[in-house]
């Protein structure tokens, strides 16, 4: 079984990184691509602790460049399916990852500590989950304001109720400057804002990628 | 648990990353090959994932040449 940790346009030294389960880790050349990968006689009780080790190891590749990771556990049969799929795909892949060369992604993440339960009927809680949201709201549209021309790119999704996610594409020197940017943020005192990254710019990568 | 309780240093960036955030980001993002065999607990909140925490069924593992229908993902 094959575990992909991710795909880069660089070569990383794998002899220097240590794998999910203290696995090598294998690279896999396709073109101008290189996938990441260790190999497994069997991948049983995925845990917790080694969704930390896949981390490290997308975290130590990412420190040299972008990528494109898969998602955890996604195991393969064959190296050929890894082959076939890269060798389909290495348009898509190889476009996103030179556009995103220099960039990486930041995570905001905006939640509301006010309570809607003690509303006495549901029109009042309904009332009140629609202010919540328009106040989540104007704390996303405060931070973009905040981080002006630093973002590059900016997505917003609502993750739940109470909580609003954006993430904003950044050049990889300017991480801190962004962080910088958003400390002095106001957000009003039932707001919280919590500050990610960098991580590798998933949210951005738009192929639809298929068989 | 509260908020310091949850903050981990991890390697890298300016700031320690809570072990949720980390979790978060290798289970619910990333590419997914269409074929293969995704192992997840869908809506299991990461709250109550502790670090030892079984994610899957032994039996899904061991069944790892029945695929899965994985969602067709672009991105997360």
């Amino acid at each position: 079984m094959l575990l992909p940790y991710c795909v880069a346009l660089h070569s990383s030294e794998s002899k220097n990184l240590t794998g999910v389960r203290e696995a090598e880790v294998k690279q896999l050349a396709i073109g101008a691509l290189h996938c990441y990968y260790s190999r497994y006689e069997s991948f049983l009780n995925p845990s917790a602790q080694d969704g930390l080790q896949f981390h490290e190891v997308v975290s130590k590749i990412f420190a040299q460049g972008t990528l494109i990771q898969f998602r955890f556990p996604m195991l393969l049969d064959e190296e050929s399916e890894l082959r076939e799929h890269l060798a389909a795909h290495a348009r898509e892949y190889e476009s996103f990852l030179r556009t995103t060369r220099e960039l990486v992604q930041m995570d905001l993440q905006f939640t509301s500590s006010a309570k809607e339960s003690n509303a006495a009927s549901g029109a009042e809680y309904l009332r009140a989950r629609s202010l919540q949201q328009k106040e989540l709201e104007r704390a996303a549209a405060a931070a973009r304001s905040a981080v002006g021309q630093l973002a590059t790119d900016w997505r917003e999704a609502v993750a739940q109720t109470g909580k609003f996610s954006c993430y904003s594409l950044v050049k990889r020197d300017d991480a801190t400057k962004f962080r910088e940017q958003l400390r002095a943020l106001k957000v009003g005192p039932q707001i919280k804002l919590s500050i990610t990254g960098p991580w590798p710019p998933m949210q951005f990568f738009e192929a639809k990628l298929s068989a | 648990m509260d908020d310091d309780a949850k903050i981990v240093s991890i390697g890298g960036g300016d700031e320690d990353i809570s072990l949720l955030d980390i979790l978060d980001h290798v289970f619910n993002t990333g590419v997914v090959i269409q074929g293969s065999l995704v192992i997840s607990l869908a809506g299991v909140d990461l709250l109550y994932v502790g670090l030892n925490a079984v994610l899957a069924a032994v039996e899904t593992a061991l069944k790892h040449t029945e695929r899965a229908q994985p969602r067709r993902l672009a991105s997360d």
